[in-house]
């Protein structure tokens, strides 16, 4: 318990209630938001959009599912880029077969529920399995699903190659086409999906989808549910004893976090890729996605967005800044010495402060509830 | 119903009408399975000496390989450039205590998980920065291809020789053991823990003997005794020997061990036995090795498809896991690697240097991943894809146990074997290439019934 002699007192339960008790906090997160919303229309060019914004937004959604499944529940798992596979394959099968009229904002919803009731098949050996031992058994989920939509033609509508594609679809679908009576939501209805759609949509789309889930998370990890994941997480039996039922906690904690990566992966195919195969979703992206969540802070929804940046703008970087600074390098020299200081970059972080970016900010947040008094 | 049929019905059929097909897979599945049992034997090392789940170890499997493949390229013998690769390992793994573990000593695990999955993209990208990228061939001088015992001829006397030998060591050393168990008169009391004197083995051996001789009289002594084709009988009588050959080492085995297993009872129940000889484990061995051997060249002359490369690697991965068991069992640094394994804070109470500890295991694991370099590069073309073996030995890690060193290699055993009979016999009625993921599900079968793996050491957990 701190022991406060100034700062911020709550003088009311709304207040104490907050999601942001800190007014620094409160600011910070709000200019966050607004940089958001306004860095695109300042940007020049597509570049930006497809080579950072529009997979940073992915890969936000995507740790924050896993932050909840990993930091929250204590569950590791490595089979995130089967879910998100699972999200992809299931927005394909809804746009292209089964309701091809329906907005891609229900597609991502329904993409993510089917990746969810996966996500609760795969939890199952967590009731038995704990740690590292999990972690591998996680990745039977990994293999095991990538194998599936490639081997089962069903999966990508028995095309010749073997790939899915992101047909062109609005927002809300069909009820807002073009002519009929609700003409005047056109404007709100925009194309979001395959190459046609404009970048700028398509990432506000994502951001939209980020900060709602965003929202949600941070809800749910404050509330009751979060609280007994977090019991699970700190130690099951004990958890148990208090009368935390473990099959139905971690198992939500499967389902909510699956449903996260199944939306993910939904937007990785029809936001980012436009077409793809299962290789898009490898084992890559699962370590991918843990370090994010890792380097972010575990347990911190905040820190899956610090996380994420970090791992995205860090290649992009690492690609601008090395040779911007007149090393002649051939492209795969280049390209294994990005990778060697990718290592050694994630290898330094994790020294400097093993408890992630979000960290800093939360030793930050706790010297500004006291400013301007730090004693 | 078809489908149902391909995979419920169909492979047992396969397999009952083609029991030397099914051998053949099997056998090839024991000896890809010594070879996954080579990467997993790596992580069990670091993981039980420091708590590290070192996804690394398949990184250092290539870079070994690849520092191997460079210095041979720049003109180095195989044998000093084994040393030299070695001597990198080392260097390795003293750069790695500086400079990573003594900074994240009582992190969690998954943070240490974590900075080892950042060593991976580290070595990988500094491997290649050093030694290039492209594929490259490392040639052993074993070649990747069927046994070939044709030309494998011991002449008759020679191997009565040997075999007369083999009678009298064995009834020799069962009478000296004998005398030495009845002097420890507590032993004796029991009655349960007196050697056998005249095992099953010698018998074995004898009536080997006599298959011998039998076989003289009947082809002539100027027949070669092995890979002499000349006639029916000698034919007949050349499998009969080799399979009576193994198959008497092989009770002898079987005898030693259930008395050794009394024994052990006995111990268990509070006797006090007398301590035993080195020469059980000499003689053990010398009968597993006979028993192995025979097996293969009575497998080899019968047509059974062995690869040679893939034997090589077995024989290379049991002679690794006798000098690590001796290692970790006979020396000094051996028991105080077990005394960090079983108490972190125990053995740097009784002076243990826990740092000096983790730069030998993770020299041992280098040098482990250098062999499982030399046998995976030497099969494959040293590359990129060969630090992706590290994903091969997870389910066999987690089949066997985190902490076990058999664990690794009876897991590596079950994989291989369970994963070739399944590509064989199951693959074609679901679709193929079920390579990547059926290790994992049939560890994950394995692991519902025992969640700390087989031989991995039992979770307590205590609120």
């Amino acid at each position: 318990m701190f022991y406060r002699e100034a700062g911020q007192f709550k003088s009311s339960y709304a207040a104490d209630q907050a999601i942001f008790p800190i007014a620094q906090d409160r600011t910070f997160v709000l200019f966050l938001l607004v940089v958001a919303v306004a860095v695109p229309f300042v940007l020049p060019g597509t570049y930006w959009f497809n080579a950072v914004l529009i997979p940073l937004m992915i890969f936000c959604m995507a740790a924050l599912g896993l932050n909840i499944l990993v930091g929250y529940c204590g569950q590791i798992s490595l089979g995130t880029g089967g879910f998100m596979a699972v999200g992809a394959y299931a927005s394909y099968k809804l746009t292209t077969v089964f309701f091809p009229d329906l907005g891609m904002l229900f597609v991502f919803l329904l993409s993510g529920v089917i990746a969810a009731a996966v996500g609760v098949l795969f939890g199952l050996p967590s009731l038995r399995i704990k740690g590292f031992y999990l972690a591998v058994a996680t990745l039977a989920a990994q293999f095991f699903l990538t194998w599936l939509f490639n081997k089962v033609p069903w999966f990508y509508n028995f095309n010749a190659n073997g790939t899915i594609e992101s047909p062109p679809r609005t927002l809300f679908g069909a009820i807002a086409e073009e002519g009929g009576a609700l003409d005047f939501l056109a404007a709100l209805n925009p194309l979001v999906t395959s190459p046609r759609a404009d970048p700028l949509t398509k990432y506000l789309f994502g951001l939209g989808l980020v900060v709602a889930f965003a929202l949600v998370a941070k809800n749910l990890v404050r509330g009751r549910v979060g609280r007994s994941w977090m019991a699970i997480r700190d130690m099951d039996i004990a958890a148990e004893l208090i009368g935390i039922r473990p099959m139905q906690t971690k198992l939500l904690a499967f389902a909510v976090s699956s449903f996260y990566c199944g939306v993910a992966g939904a937007m990785l195919l029809n936001l980012y890729l436009n077409s793809a195969e299962t290789l898009a979703f490898g084992i890559n992206i699962s370590f991918d996605v843990l370090f994010m969540v890792i380097i972010g802070g575990l347990g911190s929804v905040m820190g899956s967005f610090m996380g994420a940046a970090f791992i995205v703008l860090m290649p992009v970087f690492l690609t601008n800044f090395l040779p911007s600074i007149g090393l002649p390098l051939d492209t795969a020299t280049q390209k294994h010495i990005e990778q060697m200081l990718f290592g050694g970059l994630m290898i330094f972080f994790l020294i400097v402060e093993p408890h992630g970016l979000a960290r800093l900010w939360q030793i930050a947040k706790e010297k500004l509830r006291l400013w301007p008094f730090p004693h | 119903m078809e489908f149902a049929y391909k995979l419920v019905v169909a492979p047992w059929i396969e397999i009952l009408t083609g029991p030397l097909f099914f051998g053949e897979v099997v056998i090839g599945g024991v000896l890809a399975g010594v070879m996954y049992s080579l990467v997993a034997l790596g992580f069990v090392l670091i993981y039980k000496a420091s708590g590290v789940f070192n996804f690394a170890q398949g990184v250092m499997v290539l870079f070994a390989a690849l520092s191997l493949v460079g210095l041979m390229e720049r003109g180095i013998p195989l044998l000093p450039a084994i040393l030299l690769t070695a001597a990198i390992m080392l260097a390795l793994a003293l750069v790695i205590e500086r400079v990573i573990l003594r900074y994240m000593v009582n992190q969690e695990q998954i943070i240490l998980f974590m900075a080892t999955i950042g060593l991976t993209f580290f070595l990988e990208g500094f491997g290649e920065t050093v030694w290039g990228s492209n594929v490259k061939k490392l040639d052993i001088g074993i070649p990747d291809a069927k046994l070939d015992v044709s030309h494998f001829a011991i002449s008759h006397a020679a191997l009565a020789g040997i075999f007369a030998a083999a009678t009298a060591a064995s009834f020799a050393l069962m009478f000296v053991w004998r005398a030495r168990a009845v002097r420890s008169a507590i032993d004796t009391s029991k009655g349960l823990v007196q050697p056998p004197l005249i095992g099953p083995g010698t018998i074995g051996f004898g009536l080997f003997g006599l298959v011998c001789f039998a076989a003289r009289f009947f082809v002539g002594p100027e027949a070669a005794f092995i890979g002499g084709k000349a006639s029916s009988t000698a034919s007949f009588f050349t499998n009969l020997s080799w399979f009576g050959l193994g198959a008497a080492a092989l009770v002898a085995l079987l005898t030693a061990a259930t008395w050794l297993g009394r024994r052990q009872a006995a111990e268990d129940h509070g006797a006090d036995v007398a301590p035993l000889h080195y020469g059980w484990f000499v003689a053990l061995g010398a009968a597993g090795t006979v028993a192995a051997a025979a097996g293969v060249v009575w497998a080899a002359r019968n047509d059974i498809l062995i690869n040679g490369f893939e034997l090589f690697a077995a024989v290379m991965a049991a002679v690794l896991v006798i000098i690590l068991a001796v290692f970790f069992q006979k020396t000094r640094v051996g028991r105080a690697l077990r005394a960090v394994a079983d108490d972190h804070a125990a053995a740097l109470s009784v002076g243990i240097s826990l740092r000096g500890i983790w730069v030998i295991v993770w020299a041992v694991a280098g040098i482990v991943a250098l062999a499982a370099g030399i046998i995976w590069g030497g099969k494959s073309g040293v590359q990129f894809s060969l630090s992706l073996i590290a994903l091969k030995a997870l389910p066999v890690l987690i089949l066997g146990g985190f902490t076990s060193v058999p664990g690794a290699i009876v897991g590596g055993l079950i994989i291989g074997v369970g994963e070739k009979v399944a590509e064989v016999y199951w693959s074609p009625a679901i679709g193929g290439a079920i390579e990547n993921w059926f290790a994992y599900v049939l560890a994950l079968a394995f692991l519902l019934f025992r969640p700390q793996g087989l031989f991995g050491e039992k979770i307590i957990e205590r609120v």
